[in-house]
């Protein structure tokens, strides 16, 4: 065979591989709206960046006539490429192939990309699409699930981990989503749960929808486990680069600086707050006030929105962002609100990004069915989270900071390297109704008019105490400051605060209230 | 030995169906409490957190878009806007101003 024979075989092989499973299949991921999965990685990527791996890889499964059945990549895309120039590793499962079912030679691809990753020290990028695992291959799939599993353990904290889920994502399939770092969803084509309508028919009889059961929606408005919400897989991609231009390649570098901006002129700071405490306003405003370009990329934005998270930059630098958002629930501390923060705080730890909150809560909330889903154990997370965070973290009090709230949002004493306080801060043990009833309950039951003593008393205490100064006074806060130097503040914070070395106690890792 | 003093053990055997197996097994006083699913209802607006209703911004027959203020209710030391989740027209307001209102407790119907 000539040369120019043996390239004209390779083409022939190649192009059969890369159609995946084949016209009428591919007919029929489209026909859901859904692109293939070297589609999707060309998307994703800049321009001819993609560069595709292990095309002739196939299963060694001979049981139930898969010995007959040639499958394609054995149903997974896998390669490295760019996303604004930044390196990164990609595996895209691809449902046209068996349904993008799971065996072990899909999984060792996968597992391969994972450690190179790994090796190179750059993101690693997941789309999924699969049926699950290949029934066919027995426990072999399963290996390979906890193959996968084991890898996302070891990479957390390491390289960022971004998960997409572009189909169906059942079953123990879930939990490397779960145990990545972003997971993104697309309205109507991402479904995922880990026993679906029709097992939970059979056990519980009760009924439901896939889309209801574990729609995008559902997982990014009422489970929490999904980060972004797309409308389209094109919107959804967007959003990846967005993100990816945030966040550092590793553990080791910090995040790509950019040029300078300053906050857009529509976003005015000293017009936010409004003049009677008890009133709302928006805490993103806040945000955008005050970093650069006003561009913020919020994170589980439809998800315990009583607590804002997400990226920003001051001065071209990459900030975290923790904002309490008295738009909703009053902005106080629950469960999902807890536990959203917390995992957020340990990214931005892991990955050298410095931490900005903005604190303005009435505290925990209240009621039975908190205290019994374990408010307290979930609470601590963000204690701990705060704590154990050795990166430059700032605290802006912007309003209310009562009592375990103020403690629990990066207060000096969880070890926050500067705290300002904004002249409308309230910064006290509890709130003045409280607190009067406690302190002056004497005066107040023996007084001829107990209802006017008690109001007398409420106001007192608050002239005294709902203010900056006595923390001041204690130095628990570091300078109470206008809102229209914040911005001055934390870009200078942040910029004195680029070589804090701080460290922990040696220890194999700590305990988190999980 | 019963879990807790003067608390008896409870042993009933409950069938779980599983993938063509039926298993016996007691259950957790967790599992005995949960409420089974329901379907979302869209006629009615709920409040997610329980307050003095400060004003009522809407009246019956008015049209109300998703997310728009419906209620001012005041909780944990806040006026909080409720905005209603879905849109529709008020059929009926539950609530007045000054009312005290617990959890979950309905506050307008819409059709």
């Amino acid at each position: 065979m000539s040369l120019g024979q043996k390239i004209n075989e390779f083409v022939s092989r190649t192009r059969t591989l890369m159609q995946g499973g084949g016209e009428k299949a591919v007919q029929k991921q489209v026909a859901q709206g859904k692109l293939t999965a070297r589609d999707r990685v060309a998307s994703l990527c800049d321009d001819t960046s993609f560069h595709e791996y292990d095309l002739f890889v196939e299963h060694n499964c001979h049981d139930f006539g898969m010995d007959q059945k040639k499958l394609p990549g054995d149903g997974v895309v896998t390669g490295t490429g760019t996303i604004k120039g930044f390196p990164v590793c990609i595996f895209a499962q691809d449902f046209t192939v068996a349904g993008g079912s799971l065996g072990l030679a899909h999984a060792r691809k996968i597992t391969k990309i994972m450690d190179h990753a790994m090796k190179m020290s750059v993101p690693l990028i997941g789309i999924n699409d699969s049926g699950g695992a290949r029934i066919q291959e027995g426990v072999n799939s399963l290996a390979g699930y906890g193959e996968i599993f084991y890898r996302n353990t070891l990479a957390s904290g390491v390289i960022p981990q971004i998960s997409v889920i572009l189909g169906p994502c059942a079953g123990g399939a879930v939990y490397s989503p779960a145990l990545t770092d972003f997971v993104f969803v697309v309205d109507k084509i991402s479904k995922m749960f880990i026993t679906g309508p029709e097992v939970i028919k059979t056990v519980l009889g009760e009924e439901i929808s896939m889309e209801e059961l574990g729609g995008a929606r559902v997982q990014s408005e009422i489970s929490g486990n999904a980060h972004f919400y797309a409308r389209s897989e094109q919107e959804c991609f967007e959003q990846i680069k967005r993100l990816v231009e945030f966040i550092p390649w590793n553990n080791r570098k910090l995040s790509t600086p950019v040029a300078p901006r300053p906050p857009k002129p529509e976003f005015d700071v000293e017009n936010i707050m409004p003049d009677d405490p008890r009133q709302p306003y928006d805490v993103r405003d806040v945000v955008k006030s005050v970093c650069d370009d006003s561009d913020f990329l919020e994170i589980q934005e439809h998800w315990a929105k009583n607590i804002v998270i997400g990226f920003a930059r001051l001065d071209g630098k990459t900030v975290g962002i923790v904002g309490n958002q008295p738009a909703y629930l009053a902005g106080v501390l629950d469960v999902d609100a807890s536990d959203k923060a917390a995992r957020f705080i340990r990214f931005c730890d892991a990955f050298n990004i410095p931490l900005i909150s903005f604190v303005d809560l009435p505290g925990y909330l209240p009621g039975v069915d908190q205290e019994h889903a374990g408010v307290i154990r979930h609470g601590a997370k963000i204690l701990y989270a705060y704590s154990e965070a050795t990166v430059p973290k700032v605290t802006v009090i912007l309003r209310k900071a009562y009592g375990g709230g103020y403690i629990a949002m990066c207060s000096r004493h969880l070890g926050a390297d500067f705290v300002f306080a904004w002249p409308c801060a309230e910064i006290a043990v509890m709130g003045s109704e409280g607190a009067a009833n406690i302190i002056f309950r004497k005066e107040i039951s023996g007084a001829e008019d107990p209802d006017a003593m008690r109001q007398e008393k409420i106001q007192e205490y608050k002239d005294k105490f709902s203010n900056p100064y006595i923390a001041a006074r204690d130095g628990h806060i570091d300078a109470v400051i206008q809102p229209g130097e914040t911005r001055d503040f934390l870009v200078h914070a942040i910029h004195v605060s680029a070589t804090k070395t701080e460290s922990r106690p040696e220890r194999k890792h700590g305990i988190p209230p999980f | 030995m019963p879990d807790f003093p003067g608390v008896p053990e409870d042993k009933t055997l409950v069938t779980f169906h599983h993938d063509g197996t039926d298993y016996q097994s007691r259950t957790t006083r967790n599992f005995r409490a949960r409420k089974p699913w329901k379907p979302v209802d869209k006629t009615k607006v709920e409040t997610l957190i329980p307050g003095l209703i400060l004003k009522v911004l809407v009246e019956p027959g008015q049209r109300v878009r998703r997310g728009e203020g419906v209620v001012v209710l005041e909780a944990m030391k806040m006026a909080n806007e409720v905005q209603s989740p879905w849109e529709g027209t008020v059929k009926t307001v539950l609530v007045e101003e000054g009312q005290v209102v617990m959890k979950h407790a309905v506050m307008l119907e819409l059709v």
